[in-house]
């Protein structure tokens, strides 16, 4: 599903130049969990970036859904993002003058998905994220738990074939962090595809697989039980 | 997707509400300012464009040589002359507005004072498309002492009575013409040259101008047939297919056979519609003037402008605080022309919130803006569809203009930046917004510089000293009244009254309206020089206060005075190159005359113009205007004085008896009126502008809070805290003043350049409009600066 060979990003600051991912050659299938690991500045979130589509590479080959994507414009990436990924952000990300059910319904209105059909969706997925009695509340008045729960209602509530997580636990308690990796478990149990990113080993152990990043490239892959180096 | 942009911009406008009411409260007072000019120039523009005929409908006007000025009158006789050679003309009919003060209408022994009265040929209903409510329009001037009036003025006169076969009388001089009533119109649209309550066939004119006994120089005036007696608007209505410049090119053919090759008169055509706002430069013509209409426009245009980048200034750097949702937005799947709507939308809607207030604004200055502009504008939003879909146009475009670069510069905000980086305000290129700051102190500096420089001069032009003395001096006019066997027991019956120290009379007095011309042949100049004359009685330069430089004035003890003295201005010294003046021969009217005195110049008019060279000869034949100088603090029972002895000698002749200073003061009125449009203009622009500066001062120092907090900790005083945010602004203040002053005095001086005496633009009133910008400026964000300074640091670092 997620395909990338030898991805490279390079930041150019005046006269410094840093490497941020160097050639990168990393695979999802279609249904996996993936998690990627690495101290801070390795690229971690970069490499979820340019997967998401919200940054590019500057050199190298990306394939979603079989599509060299790299070298798309703005307009292009805007519409392979839309339906197919979903992100949730360590610091949720949540429009502040919006209520819970418009932030969640917000990426339908750009599917220009009709009014019924919206309203459906979006009270389905507050239903099961047991936020439903929060709907026509703003995100400040709601904990950071519940601000994460939805977030990611509004990452799935499109139906996306992708979750990007980035450090989706970061901004919460032990109790809090654990009910959103057993959303984020259960999602790809029902066959979402995920891919996050953790500084938490424990939480990286929910996913099938966990990829080790270190100064912007990778380092080890771990499967299950299997070690390759 | 509307719904949940309407939504957003709603909470936004609701949560952001000191933004939201710089925005709205400055895009409102821009609009309502363009709204008004609008108004004014669909108003200008449709004067006189509803005729059927007004295509082909022109004003035969006379030019002067250097183009640049011109009389709208013609005389009577070329009338006469033009349907000979000109066959093109299918019409032409003259119009002649008399004075207020001469008009009466009597009706049952009861008088009424009637403004504007037209007297015009018989063809005026049917060269003009002006409706007869009862009447023939083919023939209601037709007979002699005939006159149409409006319902109004029949109304008034007659009441519920039939007014159309009824007689009234109209009194011109002393002479009283009974006129009968042939039609009855409605009163004259608002956008028409022709404001009046009566218009009367022209043989009113012909004999009034005959019943005139003018002499010069002891030969009959006769206005009739005089070519120099500019009195009508003659208007031509061209047959279908013939052209003004073909016309124009035998004008001056016409104009060799009947007046002569010595004074060339070149005379043009005008079309009909053109004459409201073309005539400026034309004597005799009140009107609108293009040039008003363009200075009100500019004004109005600066001031929306202002409230425009209020409104992008703000909402750009609005838009840094709002850059995680635009991020979200992008990240969701939203692509750059989703975001240029919702921009574009949200800044419409702030628009069409400041609509309503607009209108407001518009409905309560109206009353003030028709009484400054003398007209009578309405606001008729349900039945004026022009008016309507302008005010639309204009709010929707102001949207759109201010949104658009806003929409341009979060389309291009990158997610990862905002999302992950907190992009903040002062990290991204502000170039174009300190342009914008930059622009709009500018406007603000140089309209304040202007308005400096605008009543300074009209400061200059009230105390000059105009080489006479004006204060405390009557001027009363006495044309078309027989003062030649008067005058003498007049003056004294007036001179009886303790309250009057002098009384004299002139051909003219300060302010002349226009003067009269005559060639004067000298040594030097043999061909002659055309030199302006004022016939004076012996005491009229000792009343006037003006001051004999060398020689004397004229005395009555010198019998020769009267045929042979002649008396000039400093300015025809030097235009007719005197060495020696005293003594000199000038061949004036009919036989040479002496210079027996020079004074020194005085201003006869506007300081507009320059002043003339000008020779004064002494008359008792001449004279049309006294003029009486009070004793000081007797004003009052001068004026009672010379009220009682006009009604012993002239009994049925109205008295117009005003101070000098009132009539100088009448001069400026246009300038005094722009002056006080400028003020204005400037405190509303000046408002506008400090409030956006406010609303940017305030958003900085928010954005700054906890920078703030860390230079206090670390022991900063308070002043350098304020200078911190002062500064952003000072260099901005300065270049904007380098920008302003140039801009301003290029437009001042082309202002100042209509005057002949004028102020220079000295360099303390750049100092003065420098340093008030930046007073202004330090005074707003200063007051930023000291409320997050007065905070407690560990609250503000906290906080952040």
């Amino acid at each position: 599903m997620i395909k990338t060979t030898n991805l490279t990003k390079v930041y150019q600051t005046d006269e410094i130049e840093t490497t941020a991912l160097n050639n990168i050659n990393f695979q999802v299938n279609e249904g996996e969990f993936v998690s990627i690991m690495g101290p801070s500045g390795c690229g971690k979130s970069t490499l979820l970036n340019v997967i998401g589509l919200i940054d590019t590479a500057s050199s190298g080959e990306y394939y979603f859904n079989g599509i060299e994507v790299a070298k798309f414009n703005e307009r292009q990436r805007a519409n392979i993002r839309k339906g197919n990924i979903g992100f949730v952000f360590q610091s949720f990300n949540l429009i502040d003058e919006l209520t819970v059910y418009e932030n969640i319904e917000l990426p339908l209105l750009y599917l220009k998905v009709s009014a019924t059909e919206r309203k459906k969706m979006v009270n389905e997925v507050m239903e099961h994220m047991q936020i439903m009695h929060r709907k026509s509340h703003f995100p400040q008045q709601l904990s950071g738990g519940q601000q994460q729960r939805v977030a990611v209602a509004r990452a799935v509530v499109a139906k996306p074939k992708v979750i990007l997580a980035d450090e989706p636990t970061g901004n919460l308690d032990s109790k809090h962090g654990d009910e959103v990796m057993n959303i984020l478990t259960e999602l790809n149990e029902a066959g979402t595809t995920i891919i996050m990113v953790t500084h938490s080993p424990s939480y990286a152990e929910y996913s099938n697989r966990i990829v080790h990043l270190f100064d912007g490239k990778v380092v080890t892959e771990n499967m299950k039980n299997k070690f390759h180096l | 997707m509307f719904k949940n942009y309407l939504i957003l911009a709603f909470r936004n406008v609701a949560r952001q509400k000191a933004l939201s009411f710089i925005n709205i409260s400055g895009l409102a007072v821009g609009l309502a300012c363009c709204f008004l000019i609008l108004m004014f120039v669909l108003h200008e523009f449709s004067y006189d464009n509803f005729h059927i005929n007004g295509d082909r409908i022109y004003r035969v006007i006379t030019e002067a040589p250097d183009g640049l000025s011109g009389i709208a009158n013609t005389p009577y006789i070329l009338a006469e002359k033009l349907p000979f050679d000109f066959p093109e003309f299918a019409q032409i009919v003259r119009v002649i507005k008399r004075e207020t003060e001469r008009i009466y209408t009597l009706q049952n022994n009861v008088w009424f004072d009637e403004k504007n009265v037209l007297v015009a040929d018989a063809d005026f209903f049917t060269m003009f498309s002006f409706p007869l409510l009862q009447g023939n329009a083919a023939t209601a001037l037709k007979e002699p002492h005939s006159v149409v009036v409006t319902s109004k003025l029949a109304d008034k006169l007659f009441g519920s009575q039939e007014a159309v076969g009824k007689t009234i009388n109209i009194k011109i001089g002393k002479d009283l013409y009974p006129l009968m009533i042939t039609g009855i119109m409605p009163s004259m649209p608002g956008n028409t040259q022709f404001q009046t309550n009566m218009i009367c066939s022209i043989d009113v004119s012909e004999e009034s101008c005959r019943a005139i006994k003018f002499e010069f120089f002891g030969q009959a005036f006769d206005f009739l047939q005089e070519w120099g007696a500019n009195m009508f608007n003659t208007f031509v209505l061209l047959k279908e297919g013939r052209t003004a410049a073909e016309i124009e090119q035998r004008f001056p053919e016409f104009t060799k056979r009947h007046i002569g090759d010595g004074n060339p008169v070149l005379y043009e055509l005008q079309p009909l519609k053109a004459i409201h706002l073309h005539s400026s430069y034309l004597h005799g013509q009140d009107g609108g003037d293009i040039r008003k209409i363009t200075l009100f426009s500019g004004i109005a245009l600066l001031i929306l402008l202002i409230g425009c980048i209020n409104y992008i200034i703000l909402a750009t750097a609005h838009s840094t605080i709002r850059a995680k949702e635009i991020g979200v937005r992008k990240v969701i799947g939203a692509n750059r022309l989703d975001l240029i709507i919702q921009s574009i939308g949200e800044s419409v809607l702030i628009a069409c919130l400041a609509l309503p207030v607009a209108l407001i604004l518009v409905e309560l200055i109206l009353p003030v803006f028709n009484s400054f502009t003398l007209r009578s504008i309405n606001m008729d939003l349900l039945h004026n569809w022009r008016i309507t879909t302008g005010f639309l146009g204009i709010t929707t475009l102001v949207g759109v203009i201010s949104g658009s670069y806003v929409a341009f510069y979060i389309g291009r905000f990158n997610p990862v930046q905002v999302l992950y980086k907190q992009k903040s305000a002062r990290t991204g290129k502000s170039l174009l917004r300190k342009g914008l700051i930059v622009t709009q102190v500018t406007v603000f500096i140089a309209l304040i510089f202007c308005t400096l420089v605008i009543y300074r001069q009209l400061f200059y032009l009230d105390h000059k000293d105009l080489g006479y003395n004006k204060h405390n001096l009557l001027s009363i006019p006495m044309e078309g009244i027989s003062v030649k066997n008067n005058y003498t027991t007049l003056k004294q019956a007036l001179l009886s009254s303790p309250a009057i120290q002098q009384v004299s009379a002139g051909s003219g007095a300060p302010p002349f309206q226009i003067g009269m011309q005559s060639k004067i042949t000298v040594e030097q100049f043999p061909d002659g020089l055309d030199m302006e004359w004022i016939a004076v009685d012996y005491d009229y330069i000792e009343t006037m206060g003006i001051t004999i430089k060398d020689g004397r004035g004229f005395s009555e003890q010198y019998g020769t005075d009267a045929k042979e003295a002649i008396i000039i201005n400093e300015a025809a010294v030097a235009a007719l190159k005197f060495t020696n003046p005293l003594g000199s021969t000038i061949y004036f009217g009919d036989q040479n005359r002496l210079v027996i005195g020079v004074i020194h110049d005085f201003h006869k008019g506007s300081l507009t113009d320059k002043i003339g060279p000008t020779v004064f000869i002494p008359s008792k034949e001449l004279l049309m205007r006294l003029v009486v100088r009070p004793v000081a603090g007797k004003e009052q029972d001068a004026i009672a004085h010379i009220k009682r002895v006009w009604v012993q000698f002239f009994p049925d002749v109205n008295l117009d008896c005003r101070f000098v200073e009132d009539s100088l003061a009448e001069l400026y009125q246009t300038q005094h009126s722009m002056a006080s449009l400028m003020l204005v203009s400037t405190c509303i622009a000046v408002i506008v502008a400090v409030m956006g500066l406010f609303g940017l001062a305030l958003f900085m120092a928010e954005q700054r809070t906890k920078e703030i907090g860390i230079r206090k900790v670390i022991g900063a005083p308070v002043s350098s805290l304020v200078l911190l945010i002062f500064k952003e602004f000072f260099l901005l203040v300065i270049f904007a003043n380098c920008i302003a002053f140039p801009l301003a005095v290029y437009f001042i001086n082309k202002w100042l350049n209509n005057f002949a005496y004028r102020v220079d633009t000295g360099w303390w009133m750049f100092l003065v409009t420098g340093l008030l910008a930046l007073l202004l400026t330090l005074l707003v964000t200063g007051w930023q600066a000291l409320r997050v300074a007065a905070r407690n640091p560990v609250e503000t670092l906290r906080y952040e």
